[in-house]
This record gives C-alpha cells, structure tokens and sequence, in this order.
C-alpha cells in the first residue's frame, strides 16, 4: 500500500528554515575564506620574516664586501687621477736632459773636429691641419720636437761623414743630415767646415744609458 | 531565489573576501618577501666575491702607492706659480772673469701652455745671455735641470766668440731659453646663462 508523506509544518517556519541554511553557508563559505586568508597570510608573514632574518645575516657580511668595493673605487679614482698627472707631467717635460744631448753631440766628436756654432730648439712642430682636423684641435695637443743645427769644421770629408754616421745610429736623433761642406781657411790651414741638422721626437720615451761613452739614449 | 542562486553567492561571497584579503593583505607581504630574498641572493653573490675583493684592494692599493712613488722620486714639482726671481737666483752665477765674463736674465710674459687633453701649465720664458766656457754655459743649463721644480730648456744657441783673445780658454756667446713652469689656475666656476 503506497503512502503519501503529508507535509504539516506551516510555511512560515519551513521558510525561516531555509533562511537560516542560507545564512549558515553564507557564513561558512565567508568563513572558509577569511581562515585561508589568515593562513595564507600567516605562512607569507612567517616567511618575510624569515627572509628578513636571512637578509641581516647576509648584509653584516656583505657589508665588509661593500666597503671594499668603495675602498677599490676610491683607489681606482686616486690611480686614475695619479696617471693624469704623469700624463700631463708627460706633455709638458722633455723626455731627457738637453744636457744629455750634447753630452752624446761633443762625446760622438771625432778628433780634430772644432764646432763653431751650435743651435738646439725644443718646442712644438708646426702642423697643417685640415678643417675636418681643426676641430680637434683643443684635445690633441700639437707634437713637440727639438730641432738642432751645428756648425764647425773638420779636417776632411770623411770626418765629418763619420761624425753623421756616428750620430745616425744613436736612437733620439732623426733625420741627420750635412746642410753644406766647404773649404775653409782656419788659421792659415785648409779645412772643411760644415753645418748639419737632426731631429728629436720629444713625444717619445727615452731613458738614459750610460755606457763606455758617457751618456747614451735608448728607447725603451 | 532558488536555493541554487543563494549557493552560488555564498561561493561568490567567499572567494570574494578571499581576493580582497589576498590582495590587501597577503600579496603587499609576498611580493615585500621576494623583494628581500632577491636582494638576498645579491648579497651572497658579494659575499662568495670577498676574498676576490680583497685581492683586488691590495693590488690597487699596491699600485697607487707605485704611481705616488713615480711622482714622488722621478718627477719634478710644477709650483703654483712659477716662480722666476728663486730660479734667477739659483742659475746666477759669478762673473769671474776667467770662466764667466757676463750673464744676463731677461724674463717674458707668462703664457699658457698646453698639454692636451691632460691640461696644461703656465710658463715664464726666461732668457740667460753668458759670455763664458762651454763648461760654465752646461753647467748652467745641468743646474736648470737638476732644479726641484720643473724648468724646461726650450732654446740652447752657442757661438764661438769672435772677440775671444784667449784661445787657450775659449768663451762662447750663449743664450740658453728656459721656461718656468707653474700650474694653471683652477678654472672659476661658471655661472648659468639665465634666459
């Protein structure tokens, strides 16, 4: 026998009822949430301050690491100033002692050679720059050169070709040359006086080598 | 509102206060963690390089104290100001007669001289004028040259002396061009154009 399930509850209570389970889940589900935000929240919380403890340790360590890293660039700025200086002290001293120079100029004299007349400049080879090159002209600094010119006279021509030759092979000396050679009477003697001319590069380095002779250059 | 819909916005309710407080209040810490721990990361980078750092302090600090020793014992000292009347001074010699007849100092006007993109300097031409021995004549250039402040010898011009009358003592004319250096004033500030 089949029977009917008769519903005897008055629907102003089945209806509170139901408002109440819907309120329930609605606090439930809100519930659900704020608990997995805390927890959430927590473990993050937990693991900023870990990362922070991690980041004191770490920076007491780097900070010797830091601090040295400012000493070598204090140390780099103080070379590269250093530098500069010599640079410039560079530019503006000859690379060796005038003194030098004619040391080697009398000491390569072959005998019976008398020089009359010497002339030595230091100074800054003239240069024909190009209007492209004259822009550049306040940061290149010109090049610098002694020039020299000596006049004397000699025995014979020989001597006065193995004075130049001599000369030729001595490094800071360029462009040796015999300007003139003609007779000439000294004190009732014939002789040959002469005139010749040479360069120097004073951009380059030299050192002083004292040898046999006493001063001589290299380039080093 | 069937009991469907009422579900749905509880879900809805919940996830919303799960994005909100994700946002406000986990993400700002999350991302304030990571922050940290890349920094973290950084720092220990350093701090593997330590001793690598410390290698590289000691040969710097070993080459600057090279560079200084350079300055110090092979170069000279370029003064302030160039100082003419102490270099006349040193270079002056005794007119003796004998290895010295006469000298003379003529000073010039100061000009500037460049060294390129290093600087520059100011100098003073100063011109000796001797009737003297070769001997005297290098000894005076060697004294400009062993001076502690830089001197350069920009011109050295030796003629024998016509007038001589002693040839067992030869005098020579000579005129030794000098420049006394000084450095160069530090630049006055600028001032900006005002429009």
């Amino acid at each position: 026998m089949r029977q009917h399930a008769i519903d005897l509850l008055p629907h102003a209570v089945r209806a509170r009822g139901q408002a109440g389970v819907r309120m329930g889940r609605y606090i439930g589900f809100t519930s659900a949430a704020v608990v997995l935000v805390i927890l959430a929240l927590t473990h993050v919380s937990v693991g900023l301050k870990s990362a922070e403890t991690e980041w004191t340790v770490a920076r007491e360590k780097a900070d010797n690491v830091i601090s040295m890293e400012m000493n070598a660039r204090d140390l780099s700025e103080a070379i590269a100033e250093v530098d500069a200086y010599i640079a410039r002290y560079d530019r503006l001293a000859h690379p060796f002692d005038i003194t030098h120079l004619l040391a080697t100029l009398i000491n390569q004299m072959p005998e019976g050679m008398t020089l009359e007349k010497l002339d030595l400049n230091a100074g800054v080879r003239r240069v024909v720059r190009t209007p492209r090159s004259q822009g550049n002209r306040d940061q290149q600094a010109a090049p610098r050169e002694l020039t020299a010119e000596v006049t004397g006279f000699a025995p014979d021509d020989q001597t006065i070709a193995s004075f130049i030759s001599t000369l030729r092979s001595h490094p800071p000396l360029e462009e040796v040359g015999l300007d003139f050679s003609r007779t000439r009477s000294v004190r009732g003697c014939t002789a040959r006086e002469f005139r010749l001319s040479f360069r120097v590069n004073l951009d380059l380095p030299f050192e002083v080598v004292v040898s046999t002779a006493p001063s001589e250059y290299q380039q080093p | 509102m069937n009991e469907r819909r009422h579900l749905l916005l509880a879900g809805a309710a919940g996830f919303g206060v799960l994005i909100v407080g994700g946002a406000l209040l986990v993400w700002p810490r999350y991302t304030a963690m990571r922050e940290v721990r890349a920094e973290t990361v950084q720092l220990k980078e350093k701090i593997k390089d330590l001793s690598g750092m410390s290698k590289e302090v000691e040969r710097l600090a070993r080459e600057l104290q090279d560079v200084r020793t350079v300055v110090e014992v092979d170069l000279k000292n370029i003064p302030e100001a160039p100082d003419v009347a102490r270099i006349m001074h040193k270079l002056s010699l005794p007119a003796d007669g004998r290895t010295v007849l006469n000298q003379e100092f003529a000073a010039g006007t100061m000009v500037e001289i460049s060294a390129g993109e290093s600087g520059g300097a100011r100098a003073i031409p100063l011109t000796v004028d001797m009737r003297a021995t070769f001997d005297a004549v290098v000894a005076l250039i060697r004294a400009a040259e062993q001076l502690d402040d830089l001197v350069r010898v920009s011109s050295v011009r030796l003629a024998a002396d016509r007038a001589d009358v002693d040839p067992e003592v030869p005098m020579l004319l000579a005129t030794v061009g000098l420049e006394v250096l000084g450095e160069l004033p530090p630049a006055p500030p600028q001032e900006e154009a005002s429009p």
